[in-house]
């Protein structure tokens, strides 16, 4: 999670420059779990959104519903 | 891999689990923030957790961020009003009071941080009693855990800051409040003008209740949070039952660009509780 890492090492907490990165880092988490996560890729497959290339921008992501979203974990140990 | 809960006062709790990445993210953003807005700091000071003790059979994410955030500046003491026993949590109002008394003659300032709904009750409670304190230069009030269940209190939070001042002379511009959910967790810490602006590590998006397209800022929709903090639950893009409105940036006056969160209600009025049932439940304690 490389992106991840340099989103979050941002120094200005409020910089509105970022949304560049912002938006790599969530293509990168999105192919993690699809990747992992059988559950999200069958929801987003049926969204039509198959790869990070389906994203153009942070509001193209699939939207899960709070409640679903935390019951379904997996592991990610390589994650860092 | 740590697992995180919410509060689940409401009776609906969920669970996410972080990966050790997301946990050294959030460790990251939370100095950053709480940098930003001047809560770090070396001078040491007595705190009052307006929330839980903790306890092994607390596994909520709240009681957690709450004791936490006693590490942002040296701590001389903690003092917590929401104790374990057999029956639960119970809150211990008058072991806060008398903590104030001696407080007060001190030299250290004192920092609240918990609920809100604990904190307005212990005002109240103060104000009742005709009891005024002339707290520590630097003390503050933080608040955090939110205000769900409580928004017909929260509706004027004026009132809030003035009691702040009447009870504890503490000034609003002291007054510091946190937003984030464990299913989003992102820290949003209020400006001077009391906005939750929108972090780097996070988008809002609000989008209309019945199509769920995304809406342009000023329109009020339902509360869609995407952060890439974590990777060990698809936490990426959620959907709240939380109603709000995004604000451009320029229309604070504080110096930040970026937009910021205006929540207004709940589509689910269910958990919402009136200003009696609230301080009932307040009284009365919770189970965890
Ligand atoms: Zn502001």
């Amino acid at each position: 999670m490389k992106l991840r890492r340099k989103l979050f090492a941002s120094k200005d907490p409020y910089d509105c420059t970022k949304e560049q990165l912002f938006l790599d880092a969530c293509r990168e988490n999105f192919d993690h779990l699809i990747s992992h996560c059988d559950d999200y890729k069958k929801i987003c497959e049926g969204l039509g959104i198959r790869s990070s290339e389906d994203i153009a921008k942070p509001e193209d992501l699939p939207v899960i519903p709070t409640m679903l979203s935390s019951r379904n974990t997996h592991d990610a140990d390589e994650a860092a | 891999m740590v697992m995180a809960t919410s509060s689940g006062t409401s009776g609906k709790m969920s669970h996410v689990r972080f990966e050790f990445g997301a946990l050294m993210a959030a460790l990251r953003m939370s100095v950053k923030v709480t940098r930003y807005h001047g809560i770090i700091t070396a001078k040491p000071c007595r705190y009052i957790v307006m929330g839980y003790k903790p306890h092994r059979s607390n596994k909520t994410a709240v009681a957690k961020v709450a004791y936490l955030t006693t590490f942002l500046a040296p701590a001389l003491s903690r003092k917590f009003i929401l104790k374990h026993t057999a029956d639960g949590y119970k809150p211990d109002f008058e072991s806060i009071v008398n903590a104030l008394k001696k407080y007060e003659k001190g030299r250290a300032p004192v920092r609240f941080m918990g609920f809100p709904s604990y904190t307005f009750f212990l005002f109240r409670l103060l104000e009742e009693r005709g009891l005024s304190f002339k707290l520590p230069k630097g003390s503050k009030v933080m608040l955090g855990g939110g205000w769900k269940q409580f928004y017909q209190e929260a509706v004027d939070k004026a009132t809030f800051y003035k009691l702040a001042k009447k009870t504890l002379n503490i000034d609003e511009e002291n007054i510091v409040e946190f937003f984030g959910a464990v299913e989003h967790p992102i820290l949003y810490t209020d400006c001077a003008y009391h906005h939750f602006h929108v972090p780097v590590y996070s988008k809002i998006v609000i989008r209309d209740p019945d199509t769920l397209e995304p809406l342009e800022n000023g329109r009020t929709g339902l509360v869609n949070l995407i952060s890439p903090l974590c990777t060990a639950t698809p936490i990426l893009s959620v959907m709240t039952d939380d109603l709000g409105i995004l604000h451009n940036g320029e229309e604070c006056p504080c110096g930040v660009r970026s937009p910021y969160l205006e929540i207004i209600g709940r589509v689910a009025p269910d958990d919402i509780k009136t200003c009696a049932a609230g301080a009932a439940d307040i009284l009365q304690g919770v189970k965890v």
